[in-house]
This record gives C-alpha cells, structure tokens and sequence, in this order.
C-alpha cells in the first residue's frame, strides 16, 4: 500500500509532494479514516415512522403510520407499528425496526410469564416500569427505539407514557415519537396541552373526548405524512378503552 | 404390591424385569382425586373434582393453563406438579418466541417424557410422583394425552386418572363413540357424569347438596378457544345441565356417520399426520 501511495503521490503531485510531510499526513489521514469507515460495521438502522399517542378520561388513542424506509428507499408500505400487549395496553414503537422486534417479543413473553405466575393482567403502571427495566439492561448495546406505551391505569384512567432509547420512561397525556416528533409535538401541544397559552388566558381542564382524539390523531398523521419524508401511506389509529379496541384505517400520501 | 429386596431404589432392577419405585410412583397418582379428560371433534375438555383435605382447607388448583393452547389436569403430588407445569410453561413460551407459533402438543408431550425419564434412571433422582392429563389444541385437532410418572404418555381419545378412575373409566368406555359428533356442551355434561361416578357412595346420593356442586373444575380448549377453565357461574350452569340431561338421554349408540369421521387416528383418512418422533429427540 505504501509503495502505491509513493507512486500515486508522485504522480499526481510530482516531486514536491515528497518533500512535504504535512500534505503526507494529511493524505494518509483520510486514507485511514476511509479504510476505517468501510471496514466499520453499524448495527443500527433508521426505518422511519411516526407513532403518537393521546390519553383521555376513559380512554386512550394510539397511532401509528405504516411506512418502513431504509435510507431513501421504502421497504414496506404496510407494517403496523403498534403491538397489543395487554387487553388495556398497546406499545407503539419507532426507530430500528429489528430492535422493535426483539422488544416487543421479549416484552409479550414477560407479560404471559407475568400473568401465567401472578393469575391476573398486568396493570399498564408496571408495564412500564418493567419496560424501562428491560431497556436499561442494553444500557450499552440499547434499543434503538422510541416506544409509547398507551393503556388504562388501574383506575381506568387513560394513561400514556414514553420511553427513551435507554428506558428513561415519564408519564404524559399526549406524546408523538418518531421521525416527525419535531412537526407533531408542538401541535399536540397547541391543540391538546394549552402549553404556549399567555398567563392571563385560564388554562382550560383537561377532557378531551374520544371522537376529538382519534380526529386529532387523524389530522396528526396526515401533518406527518406531508412534511415528513419517512412517514406516510397508511396511518392506523386504535382506540382502547375497558370494552375493548377499536381500530380505523386511514390512507395518507404515498410519496 | 408388596415390599420386597428389590425396591429400595429406582436403578434396582428385579428378578421379574420390573422397576418396583416406579411402579410406586405410579401407585402416589392413585392417591389424588379422579379428574377426566376427553374430546369431541374441534375441542378437549378437562374435569376435576376437587375435593379439600378437610373442610377447613380450600380444595387444591387440579388444572392448571399452560399455554393458550394447551393445559393440564393433575393427580398425585401437588409440588411435583407444579414443577412439571414451571417446565412446560417455559418450553411452551420459549418455542413461542423462538418460532413464532403454538408448541405442538405431541412434540411438547415427547419433550416432557424425556425429562421424567431421566428421573426413573438416576440413584440420586426420584420419579416425579404425579400424573397428568393433557388436554391440548393445535394443527392435528385436539388432544388428550396421559402421562405417567414411569414417563410413559399415551395419546386417548379419553381418559381419567385418580382415586376412583375406574367407574369413571367405565362410563367412557361406554359412550365413547358418541363423544366425536358430539356439541361442547354434551361433551361437558359426559365429563361431568363421568366424574360423578368416581365419588364416595354417600356423595352420589347427595347430589342436590349445594356444597358438593362447587367440588369440581371445567376447563376446554380448541378451535378458536383458548385454555379456559371454567367460572363457578358456568360450572353451576353446566352443573344444572348435566342434572337435567341425566345419563339415560344421552345417546349411547354409535351413531352412523362416526365410522366416516376422521379422528385423526385412522390412517388414511386424514390428510395431516404429525411426524411420530419414537425415539428420544433431546440430549438431557
């Protein structure tokens, strides 16, 4: 390699070249950062997509777009990104697709093994927390997802909660997670969250209903699927309440 | 059975060829209370009678899920049971997640057999002192198996183990080829009446007495029904139901089309067959 490096420099550059260590260096540096790149394997992939979550009274809407993308190149236009995992909980989850995988699975075995040994459904307040728990055990090799988790506390409240590569997890009412989170956040914020409201205006109580939730969820994913190059072609919003799920199906731009 | 020279260990043959600890083990199933197993068609039913060590104490759990596919009904030694279940929970869930798909029973039934083996052949082992009915549901249709501390399983088209068996048995044997065409709701009701006649006597003739109603569990799985045992409403419904029928309107002649129907064990008439693995197919 050396010797073709002798060769090539002389010449390209001539004669000077040789004489000059910095421009050597300096050749050589980004010859090596070159060789290092190739030879580099990087186990995480961005798939793209969008998920977003809404908690209500009695209920809570998650949703999802169903696009999967590598790079510039769209591997799947129809791959929900929601996972039941209990009658009255459901993971949502973005980021790298075969860590979502292996999450989700490992997260039904624990749930079955949960349920098998203490005879009763797990409650969503402990789904998460054992989510964090499973995440954080890949501190340094993580999953590179971001997860919403969106189901009915033991009260039968509406609950939603988010989840960090690393298992850091808070509770909220409305979340959206995904290659869009910078479009959707502030407008679930404005619409939901009376968050950038002046002082003087009364901060309204929080009660969305579920019609306006699933239509907010709707609108959301349509925002996404505009702007947002790895989300679109179809949205699926599910609505969990103590009767059960109810799903819609929307289509939203193929581009 | 009597004792003799060579039954102080389970690696001790005798001069017959037999292995006396393990047929002792076999004789601890004849010590828990009866429970039945049978099928029709799409679906395998369980039932157990559950009958407390005294009337103070709750009774003790005879069935227990395993899978949404499949469950078991014990008799015999209540820890080693659960031990066993601990074992085919985890086979279960581990196929599962490996394979994406439900453990086939007969497969799950070779694997566990494999396991009790290894117990009837090891000084510092005991058999497992507990026998199980398998009720399970997968490609091949329904199923009930029965396994026996020896670690030997049979495949049944029904089956009862437990104190008592014997009259249960009977009553099977006899309806046995009606139980095919028969509706989820008259295989339970025969379950029910087959359990009944492995009661004490002085029990059989209370049977408007409320306390002996509650002594047994239900429990069915099969086509499009996951394992599940049975609510105390819906044993007292079932209850009334099989009370009502009575054994002499239950039809107990074969009827014509059963020797058509496909029970999957007749070869040639059915078109699935699940490979007979008749070796042993895991190293312990």
């Amino acid at each position: 390699m050396d010797e073709f490096n002798k060769i090539f420099k002389s010449s390209v550059f001539g004669d000077e070249a040789r004489c000059s260590d910095e421009q050597d260096e300096e050749i050589n540096e980004f010859e090596e950062i070159g060789r290092k790149r190739k030879k580099k394997f990087d186990p995480y992939e961005a798939n793209g997509g969008t998920v977003l979550a809404i908690a209500g009274a009695d209920f809570a809407v998650v949703a999802c777009d169903t696009r999967l993308s590598s790079g510039y190149n769209v591997t799947s236009q129809d791959q929900t990104k929601l996972f039941r995992m209990t009658k009255e909980s459901m993971v949502a989850s973005t980021g790298c697709w075969c860590d979502t995988l292996a999450l989700t699975s490992l997260l039904e075995m624990r749930i079955q093994m949960y349920e098998q040994e203490h005879n009763k459904t797990m409650a969503t307040d402990s789904l998460a927390q054992m989510i964090s728990i499973v995440m954080y055990n890949r501190r340094f090799f993580p999953y590179f997802t971001s997860s919403i988790l969106a189901g009915l506390d033991r009260k039968g409240k509406g609950i939603v909660y988010y989840f960090d590569p690393v298992g850091h997890y808070e509770r909220c009412r409305y979340r959206a997670l995904g290659t869009s989170y910078a479009l959707l956040q502030p407008c679930l914020d404005e619409l939901l969250g009376w968050e950038n409201l002046l002082p003087s205006k009364p901060v309204p109580v929080f009660n969305v209903s579920k019609q306006s939730a699933i239509e907010i969820a709707q609108k959301c994913l349509e925002i996404a699927s505009d702007r947002d190059l790895f989300s679109g072609d179809k949205g699926e919003i599910q609505c969990i309440t103590k009767d059960g799920v109810t799903s819609t199906t929307i289509l939203l731009r193929g581009d | 059975m009597f004792r003799n020279q060579y039954d102080s260990d389970v690696t001790v043959w005798s001069p017959q060829g037999r292995l006396h600890q393990v047929e002792y083990a076999i004789a601890a199933v004849k010590l828990g209370t009866a429970t039945v197993g049978l099928k029709n068609r799409d679906y395998a039913v369980l039932v157990a009678l559950c009958k407390p060590p005294s009337e103070l104490s709750a009774s003790q759990r005879k069935l227990i899920p395993i899978d949404d596919h499949l469950g078991i009904s014990i008799a015999g030694i209540t820890a080693d049971a659960r031990v066993l279940s601990k074992y085919l929970r985890s086979e279960c869930l581990s196929y599962k997640h490996s394979y994406g798909s439900a453990y086939p029973v007969s497969r799950l039934i070779t694997n566990l057999g494999n396991k009790m083996q290894t117990t009837t052949q090891r000084y510092d082992r005991r058999p497992y002192g507990v026998g199980l009915l398998l009720a399970g549901y997968d490609e091949m249709g329904p199923h009930i198996y029965k396994v026996e501390p020896s670690a030997n399983f049979f495949n049944c088209k029904a089956m009862t183990i437990g104190s008592r068996s014997q009259s249960a048995r009977t009553y099977l044997e006899r309806h046995l080829k009606t139980f095919n065409a028969c509706s989820n709701d008259d295989i339970i009701c025969h379950g029910i009446h087959a359990i009944r006649s492995s009661l004490p006597n002085d029990e059989q003739l209370s049977k408007d007495d409320g306390a002996s109603q509650l002594n047994i569990t239900i429990a069915i799985v099969g086509k499009n029904q996951p394992f599940k045992i049975l609510t105390d409403q819906e044993n007292l419904v079932y209850l009334n139901m099989a009370k009502e029928r009575g054994t002499t309107s239950m039809p107990s002649k074969p009827q014509e089309d059963d020797d058509n129907s496909s029970f999957g064990d007749q070869p040639g008439t059915s078109t699935l067959h699940d490979p007979q693995v008749a070796v042993a197919t895991k190293e312990n």
